[in-house]
């Protein structure tokens, strides 16, 4: 795998894991989606959560193998978690919402 | 001290952290900025422009270590060691360094590979480049004394993660938690998520730092098992060729391109470094070490070198032939291996590189947003630790926090503009940089001392911002070499200096605006913030 | 929080525990260096290597200790037993050595 199609890949996997994670906390979910979360819901979120950053590390130890995999994980890992905190008290829905157009508009330059 | 665990680890975590604060931020500064050492030497030594480095071949290293050995022979017939370092494309010149015997002290020159005469100061940009901030990270440009200086900052920095891992009642309730605008409990917010959100990369840094140098700082078991005898200990540890004492016999070095051939045949790679031990003498030995290839990178942690050849000097006998990336010794040294490059972030390629370097400087925002917590809890309710003096030291706080913060940034990017304005042909050009580094550095405390708070805070921050997002137009000024002729030529390496700059002078142009918009509501701001676990 | 005042005793208790951190830390640290270079089931120059790695986190875990106890005494002893445990332990493992 292309080391930058990785990077991207993991990154936007441990940031859709860690918003899982976050939206089931109570206090996040109403301040992004204006409302409790139910017990099934936040059960969901927390599955999905850590589904998501399990896959992020499976995905990152393939690209760099099981030595420095895991150190690239922890590293984009924080940093996606720098980029959701201090997004989400300015900008709470574009900080949700990034999971679905961020992808598709980092995409392109693979390509080129 | 009748406290719970908490109570006097929070003690431990705001007393024990305050005063090493401000040098671990220099710490983490300058060892982020490390991270990119080559980049910025390229930079800085102009490297952008140079389109060719010429090949080397068997011949011009031949010629280049004949003309060494006569400059070597003629300098110190007998000394403790010899280096001869070929050049390449960093160091067009040849470079010898020497030293007669243990206390006497450590020199090198640097000469024309094609004549063996001594390079006039003036010719090319002589600066230590990025290798600077690696100087200032470990030792402080301080020797010996900056080593134990920074190991201890480093335990520290550990009993401060411990502690304030302690202190943190809610960390996994206020993982995500960050309030701005709140005064002191958004700068505790901050902190607490610059650190939390890093953890695994502050704990490995630090420790992986701090064992880098165990032999200086726990020397306990060598003295202990080995009688101190560090020599034997290391030829066991690293399964090398025993020590060769000084056998006190002069004996000349006899010619050293054959040697050097041989060693380069048997490692498979061109020489960089040919090193002759106890020159003069009839124990001399030579250690040829191959040229570093990044493309011959494993995709491992350990077992990343440019292979040895060791030869007795005397009779040409073989000692030990070690190839490149190949590993020697058991399981624990394999583990202080991967520590060791783990730290050095010496895999992994630009994009893990990156990675350090944001992390790093969260690190680094992390200590800073401490030590400015300190001093915002007290500006709000000042306490009386000092006693009658509280105020004065307070003071004192202030004007050291704002200099080791912002000050040091200012002399970061200083640093840059003094490689470019400082004139070619300054004798110890190098040396003067950094001179003119610290300068700047102390500067910003008088600044800081002679200056209110506030103002001290928003001067030294713009002059920062200021200086960061021209360093490109005082590139094209001096070196008429500018940002979109790199980047066309595709030099990366300057362009990314250049555009992180910019990129750090948007940054503090940014804080500005939020300091001046701050002050100006700062009446508004004494709505009662809720307080506040820890100190 | 503690006393804000610093009668005396409190000055001596305080200074009195940062030598127990910094001194008595390291020396903590130090013996179980050695003591762990006998114990640990390795060639001689790996297990002087892997019981320095691991001191790190005794000096530290050990002015943890000294700023938790409920007071400097504790805090002393809570080095000193330790460490002359160890220290005795070494020596008597370095003599059971040389006689071999």
């Amino acid at each position: 795998m292309d080391k930058h199609f990785a990077v991207y890949l993991v990154f936007f996997a441990c940031y859709g894991g860690l918003l899982g994670l976050c939206l089931a906390m109570n206090r996040h979910h109403v301040q992004v989606l204006h409302g409790n979360p139910g017990r099934p819901r936040r059960l969901v979120l927390r599955l999905a959560g850590w589904s998501l950053l399990g896959v992020a590390l499976c995905l990152s130890s393939q690209a760099w193998g099981w030595a420095i995999g895991p150190v690239a994980w922890f590293g984009l890992l924080s940093l996606a978690a720098l980029g959701l905190v201090f997004l989400l008290p300015y900008a709470p829905r574009f900080a949700a919402w990034l999971i679905v157009v961020g992808p598709p508009l980092v995409l392109p330059p693979f390509f080129l | 001290m009748k406290q719970t665990f908490r109570q006097s680890m929070s003690w431990l975590h705001t007393w024990g952290g305050l005063w090493f604060t401000w040098i671990l931020f220099a710490i983490f500064l300058t060892g982020t900025l490390g991270v990119f050492d080559d980049p910025i030497s390229h930079w800085m030594r102009e490297k952008g422009k140079v389109s060719e480095t010429p090949q080397t071949t068997a011949e011009s290293r031949s010629r280049a270590v004949t003309l060494a050995q006569d400059y070597l022979v003629q300098q110190a017939p007998r000394a403790e060691f010899w280096s001869i370092g070929l050049p390449d494309d960093e160091e067009p010149a040849l470079r010898v360094f020497w030293r007669e015997a243990e206390g006497k002290p450590f020199q090198q020159r640097r000469l024309d590979p094609l004549s063996g005469t001594e390079m006039k100061p003036g010719s090319t940009r002589q600066t230590e480049g990025g290798h600077h901030f690696v100087h200032m990270h470990f030792e402080l440009h301080a020797g010996t004394a900056g080593i134990w200086i920074v190991g201890a900052a480093t335990v520290a920095m550990l009993v401060a993660l411990v502690s304030g891992i302690v202190v943190h009642k809610k960390i996994f309730t206020d993982f995500f938690t960050f309030r701005p605008g709140k005064g002191q409990r958004s700068w505790l917010d901050g902190h607490n998520a610059l650190g939390v959100l890093t953890l695994p990369f502050l704990f490995m840094i630090t420790y992986t730092g701090l064992i880098i140098f165990w032999a200086t700082y726990m020397p306990a078991g060598i003295l202990a098992r080995y009688q101190g005898n560090e020599d034997a200990f290391f030829a066991k540890l690293t399964e090398g060729p025993a020590p060769r004492p000084l056998q006190r016999i002069d004996a000349a070095v006899p010619d050293l391109v054959p040697l050097m051939l041989r060693g380069e045949a048997a490692i498979e790679r061109e020489a960089r470094f040919v090193v002759v031990e106890h020159a003069g003498d009839r124990s001399a030995a030579v250690r040829i070490f191959g040229r570093f290839d990044p493309d011959a990178e494993a995709d491992s942690l350990v077992g990343r070198n440019s292979g040895t050849a060791l030869f007795d000097a005397i009779t040409g006998e073989t000692i030990d032939i070690q190839k490149p990336n190949t590993v020697r010794g058991g399981n624990v040294l394999a583990t202080q291996r991967t520590m060791n490059a783990l730290h050095f972030v010496r895999f992994g390629g630009y994009p893990v590189k990156w990675l350090y370097f944001l992390s790093g400087m969260a690190g680094a925002a992390m200590l800073a947003t401490g030590a400015i917590l300190f001093m915002v809890k007290r500006r709000k309710k000042a306490g009386d630790e000092f006693g009658s003096a509280t105020p004065r030291v307070y003071r004192v706080i202030e004007a050291i926090n704002t200099a080791a913060i912002a000050g040091l940034m200012l002399a970061c990017i200083a640093y840059f503009w003094i490689n470019r304005l400082l004139p070619l042909d300054v004798t110890d050009r190098a040396t003067r940089e950094i001179q003119l580094f610290f300068a700047v550095w102390l500067l910003t405390l008088a600044h800081a001392a002679l200056r209110p708070a506030r103002q001290a805070w928003v001067e030294q921050l713009a002059a920062t911002a200021l200086l960061c997002l021209t360093l490109p137009l005082i590139n094209l000024i001096t070196t008429g070499d500018w940002l979109f002729a790199a980047l066309v030529r595709g030099d990366g390496e300057t362009a990314g200096v250049e555009l992180s700059a910019i990129a750090f002078g948007l940054i503090f142009g940014a804080a500005l605006r939020h300091l001046q918009r701050r002050s100006a509501s700062e009446v508004r701001a004494t709505a009662a913030a809720p307080i506040v676990e820890g100190a | 929080m503690n006393s804000p005042l610093a009668p005396p005793h409190y000055r001596l208790a305080l200074l009195s525990r940062v030598v127990a951190a910094v001194i008595g830390g390291y020396l903590l640290a130090s013996f179980s260096t050695i003591f762990l270079s006998f114990i640990l089931p390795s060639s001689l120059p790996e297990a002087v290597l892997g019981a320095t790695l691991f001191s790190f986190a005794i000096y530290t875990a050990a002015i943890v200790w000294v700023f938790a106890a409920r007071n400097a005494t504790r805090a002393w002893l809570g080095l000193l037993l330790p460490g002359s445990s160890l220290a005795a332990a070494s020596f008597i493992l370095y003599l059971a050595g040389a006689a071999a």
